[in-house]
């Protein structure tokens, strides 16, 4: 089930367990909050003294995935770390197509509208990327 | 108002929604397997949803507009991240390979913001125009 070095589930299976999240210890809810409201702050901070398109750099500041590699890399190693980066590769190339989106349609749609198009236009990418080149690896 | 509250709850605000945000998209990718495939969420819009609706509650539209052109220069350098914090890694080990790593991505920010400070897009229009430091 488990490939060598990975974690528990680790096949090629896309699962959803919602007991997964018991596994990390609260501390680490506590970090990545920290993470992601430290980064919103600097976007913000950044945005309200040099302008929204300089705090907009910081929408895609890899801060989260710096905390989510220091965290793993602790607990299942560097190798373990090293694929979720090579994950969130996939993950970037979807995040330009989020800014893309948003671009092209914030002032033509309603903005709810524009950011879960994004989203999904997000998410599309990402994992359609990502299982192109799961199933090139096959 | 001009006492620097607006700026101050404008920050705020982003940072509690940022905050939730992250734990919301976290949360998905720790019930996700493969782990490769959360790798995927550690790259979520979760900060750039919770700053775009709140610059948008306060600031309007034409600002987040601006904010989305900067983001995508930003998901570029985000990318460059990626493809070198692995060999990074596996060289330096943990905080030191982050650390280069995002050395890198600041430097592929700053570089790309002084060649495309309109975003992407304009690059392929040719309308790019030197950075603007205020809104």
């Amino acid at each position: 089930m488990s490939t060598d070095g990975g974690r528990p589930g680790d096949d090629q299976k896309v699962r959803l367990r919602v007991g997964e999240l018991r596994r990390p210890p609260p501390r680490d809810w506590v970090v990545r909050f920290a993470f992601g409201a430290g980064v919103s702050a600097l976007a913000g901070v950044v945005s309200v003294s040099a302008g929204p398109r300089a705090g907009g750099l910081f929408l895609a500041f890899p801060a989260i995935l710096l905390a989510s590699v220091t965290l793993i890399a602790k607990e299942d190693g560097v190798r373990q770390a090293a694929q979720d980066v090579g994950g969130a590769t996939f993950g970037a190339l979807g995040l330009i197509g989020f800014a893309v989106v948003v671009t092209l349609t914030v002032t033509v749609w309603p903005l709810w509208l524009s950011l879960v198009i994004a989203t999904l236009s997000w998410a599309v990418l990402s994992l359609a990327l990502y299982a192109a080149v799961t199933r090139l690896r096959r | 108002m001009g006492d620097g509250s607006d700026e101050i709850l404008e920050v705020a605000l982003k940072a509690l929604a940022g905050g939730l945000f992250v734990l919301a998209f976290a949360a998905l990718a720790e019930m996700l397997t493969p782990k490769r495939l959360a790798g995927v969420f550690c790259a979520a819009p979760s900060v750039a949803l919770a700053s775009l609706i709140v610059t948008a509650g306060l600031t309007g539209v034409g600002d987040v507009l601006a904010s989305a052109r900067g983001m995508q220069i930003g998901a570029a350098a985000f990318i460059l991240y990626c493809l070198i914090a692995v060999p990074l890694l596996r060289r330096w080990g943990t905080w030191w390979g982050a650390l280069a790593a995002l050395a890198v991505w600041g430097a592929a920010v700053a570089v790309g913001y002084a060649l495309a400070p309109q975003g992407l897009l304009a690059l392929r229009s040719g309308a790019a125009s030197p950075p603007a430091l205020v809104p």
